[in-house]
């Protein structure tokens, strides 16, 4: 019962009657665990045996609770409407501090009738990265209202990023401020700054008023504070200035310290089954726990998210993927095939999407070759082991994490078109922290890879600094509901900070033509 | 545990309607249905799409395209004047996204004809879902739940027993009688909110669709990490109430000559089909699946995978025999007299216009051995074959019943050049009876007929409790 306050702050307000059934019963209700969802699920007649409270008492407290609920969702409580706080940002003159909008009647005025798609569209917005190519890929940004990801390797360009929104929910249309968590080391001022002088320097109109004054920050170093910070401080933040934008930078890093066992294991950080919890099995145990954090600070952002219409972007770092077993398997399968036209340093995937650009002269024989580790052997006719592959083995591990992470994860995949070597050796043997719960509470994700410095032609130490000139780097959508997904490009970091590259880049032709819709 | 819980909905005078009264309602108001833009998942969901009064799960890991099935089926619904109920969950529908599905069909100005609402917990949900069960006023023909997973995940983060969550763990109470546990309770809540759900699709003639997220689950035994539907149960309560679920995956793709680029891909597995479950809850092998492609614009059939994909081995055969003619694969319905026990028989298979039969073809690959077999194959390939391509029936009837009706192949599929049909690898598939019946036909191929089984049973052999509810 204790939730109930939690779930729908302003009952009492909403449903005066409530308040003194509750103060009556809330004892017995909750002594016996009963919570607010059993309360609109369980039958009353149950309620009432279980916490011995008269069945009319029950009945009242049902309808009143249930009332409440449907008030919130369907946007009657003008308290509680995000319809209203959505018309007040949008009527808002863009310098004016927020203040309370007498809107609020309006949007709930279609009673009970919900509310319709367009008073969404109309306050769901995207904040742009700032640069034509990322925003494209990105069909304008992040949006508001959801829980994005960009997660890639230290260096690759993710603060950058983040960086960059912080400035960019200051500019009309959006006019509001950012606030910026950090969790492993200071927020990089001396950057902003440089950040700030450049866009500064655009001429473009709104960005003059750019400040970074309308950016908090917090430091948080321990998980605790984290969920502390997210679950009480914020939403009192985010009234207060006006917040359109929370960043989390980077949300893996408390996790990583309190549990320095499990992140080898990163990607078999798992939601476990009740069942997988037996006594004595302390690492399973910690990392349910794990999972258990990770689920209700992801749960608590995203409810931020929706509720306050804000854009929550968090950085998150990867960690290396060890092989698993079926993949080292086919890579023994694969060294067999000594003639295979596929060069040494490919990578062991299981597939030949990652086969080199040069052998085409003979693709299906490359085929039949790849094929054959991987198929029932006893096939003879070429036609016939080259569709053997569509149903081969791997098909029994189909259902298992390994293999469909590839997709959601950003590292691994089949990508049509890729020739870039140094890309396709960035795409593989990472996976982000904090496995499938976490990456299952996510609206977006976006990866950064970094293609390996050495792997770039040139001379590397001669020049000091040469080789982080030429380290390239690609940005992808992994999956996210407004953009389309596993489409690749270029960028580079520059002062102002990340900038795609155009088609001037010479060989990235194929790229920037992915890059298009 | 309790007893199944329902709410007093007398207190609100639910008009409680019959489903056979609902069905008759349903037949005299010739329902439209709602079409996703693939025809082959359409005719999984009964023909012609998806039909008013049909819940439907469809699961998927994050970027399987679940939204986008969903969207483009209120696209469908808007487009012909229905009004849509889009429930959020813990996320925003990205209505660029659906504009621009609105847009392809020419009705942007019709997005106001979709209510959303946005529930932030099962307690909102299930409160939602009794209002709209009795609100008289609710013309809504479709529903969409995205996705109830969230929900779930918030009620009952992983470890909440032990960590200190904000559902109270009041310890002096645990002996109390009537104490759930979390457990338990989330047991009874999939239940409830699926017979609810179940119950809101029945009453008011309202296609629902849940959209679900997959889980990663330990193996018994060690292995790698399985992927199952995120909010499941293990006694079917959830599965139960579905006429409908599939699963969205992805799959790697050989380098071939596509025009679809692979990242458009998605598999699309048939767990349950007009409540006829398919692959029960074991999905360690799911083999019933045909291809789509998923892009911003929509849901698209993609045909040239759909043939290979669906084909399977045999097929590889069947094509090596027949060089690939098109037109003489065009077969909706096979049956079990006409397994193929290589791919040449294929040619035999019985006609177009009936169900496909969820009969599955044996994938002997190389059947050298069987040579004679194949050859008799072949006559009758030839024969029937040669009538102008009228290919005849055989004796389907007698045992037509015996057999499930699965899908209908879409016919631009089959038509599409490589020639299709859901086709599974059986011997894995089945237990050691269904393989000893395997074993006869592939012997004497000429009197299959007395073998024509009842329902497959899925591979852990519990089929029957899914198949109807």
């Amino acid at each position: 019962m204790s939730d109930l306050l939690t779930l729908l702050p302003n009952v009492y307000q909403t449903s005066p009657s409530l308040r003194s059934l509750l103060d009556r019963h809330s004892a017995a209700l909750e002594q016996c665990n009963i919570t607010t969802v059993d309360l609109v699920s369980l039958d009353p007649r149950t309620i009432c045996r279980r916490a011995r409270i008269s069945l009319n008492d029950v009945n009242k407290i049902v309808d009143a609770v249930r009332d409440a609920l449907n008030a919130e969702t369907m946007g009657l409580s003008a308290s509680q409407s995000n319809a209203a706080v959505a018309n007040s940002r949008v009527t808002r003159a863009p310098s004016s501090t927020p203040t309370p909008s007498a809107a609020l009647n309006t949007a709930g005025s279609d009673s009970f009738r919900g509310r319709n798609m367009e008073v969404l569209g109309r306050r769901q917005m995207m904040v742009e990265f700032g640069d034509e190519g990322i925003d494209r890929l990105l069909n304008g940004g992040a949006m508001t209202g959801s829980l994005t990801e960009i997660v890639g390797e230290s260096g690759v360009g993710k603060t950058q990023l983040l960086l960059r929104l912080c400035f960019s929910i200051q500019q009309p249309p959006h006019n509001r401020t950012a606030i910026y968590i950090c969790t492993e080391s200071q927020i990089s001022t001396r950057r902003m700054e440089s950040m700030l002088r450049q866009l500064k320097a655009q001429q473009v109109p709104g960005y003059q008023n750019l400040s970074m004054d309308r950016i908090q920050t917090a430091m948080c170093q321990y998980l605790e504070t984290l969920e502390h910070i997210v679950r009480y401080q914020l939403p009192v933040a985010i009234e207060r200035f006006d917040v359109g934008l929370v960043i989390v930078d980077s949300i893996a890093a408390n996790f990583r310290v309190e549990d320095e066992a499990s992140t080898d294991s990163g990607f078999g950080l798992t939601t476990p089954t009740p069942k997988g919890k037996g006594p004595g099995n302390s690492k399973a145990r910690k990392l349910a726990k794990r999972a258990g954090d990770i689920v209700r600070l992801g749960t608590c952002l995203k409810e931020m998210a929706v509720k306050h219409n804000i854009a929550v972007v968090v950085a998150n770092q990867v960690s290396d993927l060890f092989e698993p077993a079926y993949l080292q398997h086919q890579r023994a399968g694969l060294n067999m095939n000594t003639n295979t036209s596929m060069s040494a340093s490919m990578p062991p995937l299981p597939s030949s999407a990652v086969s080199p650009p040069t052998p085409t002269e003979n693709p299906r024989g490359e085929q039949i070759q790849i094929q054959t580790q991987v198929s029932n052997p006893g096939s003879q006719d070429a036609a016939a082991s080259r569709m053997t592959q569509y149903s081969l083995p791997t098909d029994e591990s189909m259902m298992t994490y390994d293999y469909q992470a590839k997709w959601f994860t950003g590292w691994g995949d089949d990508m049509d078109d890729v020739k870039d070597e140094t890309l396709l050796a960035a795409m593989r043997m990472k996976t982000p922290m904090l496995g499938m719960s976490w990456t299952n509470l996510l609206d977006g994700r976006i990866a950064l890879l970094k293609g390996s410095p050495k792997a770039v032609e040139g001379v590397i130490g001669a020049d000091g600094e040469g080789w982080e000139q030429r380290t390239r780097r690609w940005m992808k959508v992994v999956f996210s509901p407004w953009a389309e997904s596993a489409v690749l490009l270029e960028y580079e970091i520059w002062e102002g900070g990340v900038r795609s590259l155009k088609e001037g880049g010479g060989e990235n032709d194929d790229e920037d033509e992915l890059g298009e819709f | 545990m309790d007893p199944p819980s329902s709410v007093d909905y007398s207190r609100h005078r639910l008009p409680t309607q019959s489903v056979a009264a609902a069905l008759a309602t349903q037949l005299d108001h010739d329902y439209e249905s709602f079409t996703t833009g693939s025809e082959a998942l359409d005719k999984s969901w009964g023909g012609n799409g998806l039909e008013r009064g049909k819940l439907v799960e469809i699961c998927g890991a994050p970027g399987a395209g679940k939204t986008t099935i969903a969207l483009q089926l209120v696209a469908d619904a808007v487009s012909k004047g229905e009004q849509v109920c889009w429930i959020d969950t813990l996320s925003q529908c990205a209505v660029s996204r659906l504009e621009t599905l609105l847009g392809e069909k020419d009705i942007e100005h019709m997005s106001s004809s979709i209510l959303r609402y946005q529930v932030i917990s099962l307690a909102h949900l299930f409160a939602l879902i009794a209002h709209m069960t009795i609100d008289p006023s609710l013309t809504t023909s479709l529903v969409v739940v995205d996705n109830i997973s969230l929900l779930f995940a918030k009620e009952f983060p992983p470890a909440s027993e032990n960590a200190a969550s904000q559902i109270m763990s009041n310890k002096t109470a645990t002996n109390r009688e009537g104490f759930e546990k979390q457990p338990e309770r989330r047991t009874r809540l999939i239940a409830d909110i699926a017979s609810r759900l179940q119950r809101l699709s029945a009453s008011r003639m309202v296609a629902t669709i849940v959209l679900n997220q997959l889980a990663t689950r330990s193996v018994i035994g060690g292995g790698p990490l399985e992927l199952a539907p995120f909010v499941n149960s293990a006694n079917y309560t959830w599965s139960h109430a579905f006429h409908h679920r599939v699963l969205l995956l992805r799959k790697h793709v050989p380098r071939t000559d596509l025009e679809t680029a692979k990242r458009h891909l998605r598999f699309v597995f048939i767990l349950k089909s007009s409540g006829i479950a398919i692959q029960s809850t074991n999905l360690s092998r799911p083999d019933q699946f045909f291809v789509i492609k998923v892009t911003k614009n929509g849901v698209e059939d993609e045909e040239h995978m759909f043939g290979a994909m669906t084909g399977a081995i045999s097929m590889a055969e069947s094509f090596a025999a027949s060089g690939h003619n098109s037109e003489e694969h065009y077969y909706e319905e096979f049956s079990d007299n006409e397994y193929g026990v290589d791919g040449t028989e294929l040619a035999a298979r019985a006609p177009a216009e009936g169900n496909l039969k969820r009969k599955r073809s044996t994938t002997t690959i190389g059947s050298s051995e069987s040579s004679e077999v194949c050859k008799i194959a072949k006559e009758n390939a030839r024969s029937v074959a040669t009538e102008d391509g009228e290919h005849t029936n055989n004796d389907e009837d007698d045992y037509s019943s015996d057999t499930v009706d699965l899908v209908k192949l879409p016919e631009a599929l089959t038509k599409s050049g490589t020639g299709t049909f859901p086709q599974v690898r059986e011997a894995e598939m089945l237990g050691s009876q269904e393989g000893a019946h395997m074993e006869v036909q592939t012997n004497e191929p000429e009197i299959p007929q007395k073998f024509g089984r009842t329902i497959v049973p899925d591979s852990d052999g519990e089929s029957d409790d899914d198949v109807f509810f």
